[in-house]
């Protein structure tokens, strides 16, 4: 019996000693691979690197090299590059993604290529087969509460007339900040094909506004000063200033709330198609989509179980929530672009 | 007496803009420096206390240290190569009568007239014809053409205000032209050379808008890096990060004026 046990442990070590190099090879799959990813810098960065990077690196040997830049930027590169794009992962926002789409530089991306696709909730694969969406920017109103008596419920309501010189709005150039003007249009009445109501309350909202933001970090600071009460900014930026002691709320308009949808390209010549796909595997897995909530609290897009103390500060944390998401027509919003931005300069200038 | 008082106000008026222009030129930087040291976690000045940790998460990130790596790396070989380059052309130019003269100032001077912006595009596509956007020379050469205008214009300054008399003497006692420039005009045009180099320098090392367009494989210039954290997330590291910029940019500065002295540069 003795005997026999010990015959039995012993060519199951040697069988393991002898598959152990072949197995390890598996695991390995991607060593002396570089993975080229487009990164939009910071934090953003740090967390895919620390959430997917990283372990997909531990199991697979895959090293993956993100270069910081920006969206507008990483466009021009791909559509000049298209035989030998500087990417094997190019990010785009659901604005710019119409735009990849007709420069068609990138391919489409199935769920037998990605089998985690089939988690990705309904209505944020706004492409058909084309890109992987990962992660959500909302663009809600956000109110200092010891700044404002009555509190802000609806996008409508920064017109309202106490506002007067307590606002601060994204510059009319970017696309998905912008948002808050079809929030305004479809409160009251109108909608991506008649923007009327939107401009009449920019109107009205005019002396309420302090200054066009030409960046996120100018608008901070206006709120870090005390120069304005209230605006509208992403859900991450309201929650940045929220932990560093702002009395921020970010606040959730009944009618429907309007963001964008991060998403992951691969090239049609992508140096390493492979390494690629299985980085947007580990991308839409537990792992790797809980980790840009835990840092900037943005919200996920699959049906992934969200921490208590991470749900309570983001926008879509509840089904709920989630029923207030707007779809936007993109390529209708991209297309009215330079009418759109003529018509709020004209309206905050006049 | 009338005049004296003239005088007086003129001097006064003149002091107080001057005040006013060098204040507004460096409280930007003063503040930055100042709010690097906060203790607290958002940039607001006064700092609530002081404190380096934003220096040592400076030091200890590698994006940004590869990235200051990067900079100053390209600003260094930018400076070198725009010198030699901005000199063979100011030289050119000061010193012969060509067809083409006038063509060769106006390209020289062409980058200054174009937006960065159109010049980075442009470069970018160059660069893909040529199959050579995935290599450090595209942003090489779009610094470099960047700095060469700053480096001509400099040096034909000095060219043109240096007394030519100790060259004639050199090419009577036979000196060869190249030993004529090497032995008596570049000395005689050190400072303006330096402060060439200078320009090129701190032109190449604070660069975002063409570098953003040719940037590769991960070497991303600290400027870039700096504009692409800021869309991301804003504390002070920001603040730390530039500091060191500044400090860079002195660094350089002061090594030559100390090399040669601050009334030569000017």
């Amino acid at each position: 019996m003795i005997r026999r046990t010990f015959l039995k442990l012993a060519t199951a070590t040697a069988m393991s000693a002898l598959a152990a190099p072949y197995v390890h090879a598996q695991d390995k799959k991607f060593a002396g691979v570089t993975l080229r990813v487009g990164g939009w810098g910071g934090l953003y960065d740090e967390t895919i690197k620390k959430y997917v990077a990283a372990p997909l690196e531990e199991r697979t040997g895959l090293k993956v090299e993100m270069t910081a830049g920006t969206q507008s930027a990483d466009l021009v590169k791909m559509v000049a590059n298209r035989e030998n794009p500087p990417y094997d992962i190019y990010q785009a926002d659901s604005a710019y993604m119409v735009e990849a789409l007709k420069a068609d530089f990138i391919r489409e991306i199935k769920e037998s290529d990605v089998p985690n696709i089939k988690r990705i909730l309904p209505g944020f694969r706004e492409y058909d087969e084309y890109g992987v969406p990962y992660s959500v920017f909302t663009y809600i109103p956000v109110f200092n509460s010891e700044q404002l008596e009555k509190p802000i419920t609806t996008y409508t309501d920064l017109a309202r007339p106490d506002l007067e010189g307590k606002i601060t709005l994204p510059a009319a150039t970017f696309d998905t900040n912008c948002l808050y003007l079809l929030g305004m249009a479809e409160e009251n009445g109108g909608s991506i094909s008649n923007m009327e109501p939107a401009f009449k309350l920019l109107e009205k909202a005019k002396d309420n506004i302090v200054a066009l933001g030409q960046s996120t970090v100018a608008m901070i600071q206006m709120f870090e000063n005390g120069e304005v009460a209230a605006g509208v900014m992403s859900d991450a930026r309201g929650y940045e200033m929220r932990a560093k002691g702002l009395p921020i709320v970010s606040v959730m308009p009944p009618q429907g709330i309007y963001g964008a949808t991060s998403y992951m390209n691969i090239p049609k010549n992508a140096k390493n198609p492979e390494a690629a796909l299985a980085f947007l595997e580990q991308m839409l897995s537990d792992e790797g989509m809980l980790g840009l909530p835990r840092s900037m609290r943005l919200g996920v897009t699959t049906d992934v179980k969200l921490p208590e103390d991470i749900a309570k500060d983001m926008t879509f944390n509840s089904l709920e929530r989630l029923a207030l998401k707007k779809n936007v027509d993109w390529e209708k919003w991209m297309a009215d672009r330079s009418s759109r931005i003529e018509r709020i300069n004209k309206i905050l200038r006049g | 007496m009338r005049d004296d008082f003239s005088d007086n106000v003129m001097k006064m008026a003149g002091a107080v803009v001057r005040a006013v222009v060098y204040t507004m030129l460096a409280l930007p930087a003063v503040l930055v420096i100042i709010s690097s040291f906060t203790s607290g976690t958002s940039m607001n000045f006064p700092p609530p206390g002081f404190s380096l940790q934003w220096y040592q998460r400076a030091f200890e990130s590698e994006p940004f240290m590869k990235a200051l790596w990067t900079s100053t790396y390209v600003a260094v070989i930018v400076s070198f190569l725009a010198l030699i380059i901005g000199f063979a052309a100011a030289f050119a130019i000061n010193r012969f009568s060509f067809p083409g003269k006038g063509l060769l100032q106006g390209l020289a001077f062409s980058p200054l007239v174009v937006p960065a912006v159109v010049l980075g595009i442009g470069l970018l596509y160059l660069f893909a014809w040529m199959h050579l956007t995935q290599t450090m020379l595209p942003l090489l050469v779009g610094h470099l053409v960047l700095a060469i205008p700053y480096v001509v214009r400099t040096v034909l300054a000095s060219l043109s205000l240096h007394n030519r008399v100790l060259e004639e003497a050199a090419m009577n006692l036979r000196a060869t032209p190249f030993q004529v420039i090497r032995r008596i005009t570049l000395p005689l045009i050190l400072p303006g050379l330096l402060s060439a180099a200078i320009f090129a320098f701190v032109t190449s090392f604070g660069n975002v808008t063409v570098s953003v367009f040719l940037t590769y494989g991960g070497n991303v210039t600290l400027p870039v890096q700096l504009f692409t954290y800021v869309d991301a997330s804003y504390d002070p590291l920001v603040a730390a990060v530039s500091s060191i910029m500044i400090f860079v940019t002195l660094a350089v500065i002061l090594t030559i004026e100390h090399l040669i002295g601050a009334e030569r540069l000017a």
